[in-house]
């Protein structure tokens, strides 16, 4: 077993801090993680609840990394579809009385 | 000339494909599950999800036709599937401005039974103490008739509600007569053991069409252990209950609910097989809730969400099997879930609600005058913690109650739409927010998800079902039968 910490870098150019930060979140159960930017790096220091073996945690890293991407895509597609999900909400509530009409 | 045209007259001419909003999790291994914003889901491939969103899809693909006929993608300024989507929301939503239709009258905390995880029961005679008085039936009937819903539904429970039936009789009385006027759809439920049920009781049920909702946990022993009376004889009241009321009532006037206590862990097919003798038609495999005496008693630690979900999932298998044998059967937790994931229905299940289901779904007027925003909002309150007593109904107005800071804080900040994690989940169109249980466990309305057992029960659930359906059409077909009910 290992003493549990790790840092892990990214290019603020590619991730940005809230799609990391979403990320660590899902994580919260298992680790914790510090920010630091330094630069235009972020740098992720990951603080282990409990004691692993070595490829659990390059397990847990792998995962992380993969939640980031996830979390990527997740705000790629939000701010993509953000007018059309507005759309749809106001033909929602059109006529229903719960949306005042202009 | 063939009268069908080909997948490649469907496609965008180019891949000019917009995208409709959904989220995405990942499934298992393989595949992503992804949802759109009425909870219609598809799985697929990771490389896939990355086409999708990169407009990198194969628009002569069935991928491409199963996104766009489900409403993932529309092509530029196509209007019909957002009309479409905002049908079937305005649909799922249309429960909202119908609220409150539960309303739960604890006419006493009085008790036969000494069931070690119940609650809020109360062994005593002492009547005086623990029934619900004329005066405060009559104002909370006043608030009842207050709701705007249609469809009213007023539930007895306890204690054992039958030793307070005078004051029952009352309030059936008084409601129809107010009824009258009001001229709602008005219906009754009696929660009861069936140990008191008597000839006089059944007429008076029978007379004004109430159903009885009762309880029966498994074969004689494990429900006698489960709910113990000193004369060790709670299933065999249970059962000369259940075949008098049903001769008096018709048969599907009865129905039952299950308590999952650690004894009932490895007799799942015994529970189902006991439902089946009996002549039920479905059980609803609960979990135990942690509340009151559950906590207290250790009773809800004693076993873990795993735990159940095994105890869940092999009973769910032998209730898919038993169907395939041509017996008809079914899970209730299962059809409300599935109700939501199949169908553009709500279940209007208190528990997987968004914005939460107290308060709004259900009401609780208890045996002291105090009301609560749900049934489980009593419960913690016995415990002390008396964060969801929205007020009492011989001081307070509808008003007062209705508006309170506490319902509305709670309401608002346990809304999924909103809460980091549920938010971005591709499960939240099937998920509810029960800050109740979250505030008993984790002490504030929302809990941290990755650590809440609420959510990991139901995310596995969830996965679990979609599973079942993807692998077998009869199960997806026998899944859809039980989710149009
Ligand atoms: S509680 Fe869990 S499963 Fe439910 S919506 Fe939230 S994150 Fe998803």
């Amino acid at each position: 077993m290992s003493k549990s910490e790790l840092t892990l870098k990214f290019d603020e150019r590619v991730y940005s801090v809230e799609t990391i930060q979403k990320a660590a979140y899902r994580f919260i159960n298992k680790f914790t993680v510090d920010f630091e930017l330094i630069d235009r790096d972020i740098l992720c220091h990951i603080i282990f609840d409990s004691e692993h073996s070595d490829s659990q945690l390059q397990k847990l890293k792998a995962d992380f990394k993969k939640e980031i991407l996830d979390q990527h895509l997740r705000q790629l597609i939000a701010k993509e579809t953000e007018t059309v999900r507005n759309l749809i909400l106001s033909a929602t509530f059109l006529n229903t009385g719960l949306q005042k009409i202009e | 000339m063939s009268k069908f045209k080909g997948l490649e007259s469907y496609a965008a001419e180019d891949s000019a494909y917009e995208l409709l909003p959904f989220k995405f999790d990942r499934f298992n291994d393989e595949s992503y599950i992804i949802t759109n914003i009425v909870g219609e889901y598809l799985l697929i491939e990771h490389e896939d999800l990355e086409a999708l969103v990169h407009r990198k899809l194969d628009v002569t693909s069935r991928l491409y036709c199963q996104l766009r006929s489900k409403h993932f993608i529309r092509l530029p300024k196509e209007k019909s599937p957002i009309e479409l989507l905002a049908l079937k929301l305005r649909t799922k939503l249309s429960r909202l401005s119908q609220f409150t239709n539960l309303h739960i009258f604890v006419v006493t905390l009085r008790c036969d039974h000494s069931c070690p995880y119940c609650q809020v029961s109360r062994q005593s005679e002492d009547k005086s103490s623990f029934d619900m008085t004329r005066d405060m039936a009559d104002k909370s009937l006043d608030f009842v008739f207050r709701s705007p819903s249609p469809a009213i539904k007023i539930e007895f429970q306890g204690g054992e509600p039958l030793l307070n039936f005078e004051l029952i009789k009352y309030i059936v009385e008084s409601a129809e007569s107010r009824n009258r006027v009001a001229a709602r759809d008005l219906a009754f439920v009696i929660a009861t053991t069936l140990s008191l049920i008597n000839d006089e009781i059944l007429d008076f049920c029978k007379l004004h069409k109430i159903q009885i909702s009762t309880s029966l946990d498994g074969p004689e022993a494990l429900h006698n252990s489960n709910r113990p009376k000193p004369n060790k004889d709670s299933h065999q009241r249970f059962v000369a209950g259940l075949e008098k009321a049903r001769a008096r009532l018709g048969y599907d006037q009865i129905s039952a609910l299950m308590t999952t206590t650690e004894l009932s862990l490895d007799k799942v097919k015994e529970i189902i097989d006991e439902y089946l003798r009996l002549g039920f038609k479905g059980v609803f495999l609960r979990p135990l809730s942690p509340y009151g005496f559950a906590i207290k008693t250790k009773r809800f630690m004693a076993y873990n969400t795993e735990r159940w979900l095994q105890f869940y999932k092999s009973g769910l298998d032998y209730i898919i099997e038993l169907n395939r044998n041509g017996v008809e059967f079914s899970e209730y937790y299962s059809s409300l879930i599935l109700k939501k994931i199949l169908s553009a229905q709500e279940s209007g299940y208190v528990d997987l609600m968004s914005p939460a289901g107290i308060g709004i779904a259900a009401i609780v007027f208890n045996y002291d005058g105090k009301v609560y925003a749900s049934d489980e909002s009593r419960m913690l309150a016995e415990m002390g913690d008396r964060t969801f007593e929205l007020g009492n109904i011989l001081s307070d107005s509808y008003e007062d109650i209705i508006l309170s800071d506490k319902l509305l804080d709670a309401l608002e900040e346990s809304f999924t739409l909103s809460a980091p994690m549920c938010s971005e989940c591709a499960f939240e169109p099937y998920c509810g927010s029960e800050p109740v249980y979250h505030h008993a466990i984790h002490k504030d309305f929302l809990g941290r998800k990755p650590e809440s057992e609420f959510c990991k029960k139901n995310m596995s659930i969830f996965k679990h079902l979609i599973s079942l359906m993807e692998s077998s059409s009869d199960t997806k077909k026998l899944f859809l039968g039980w989710a149009n009910r």
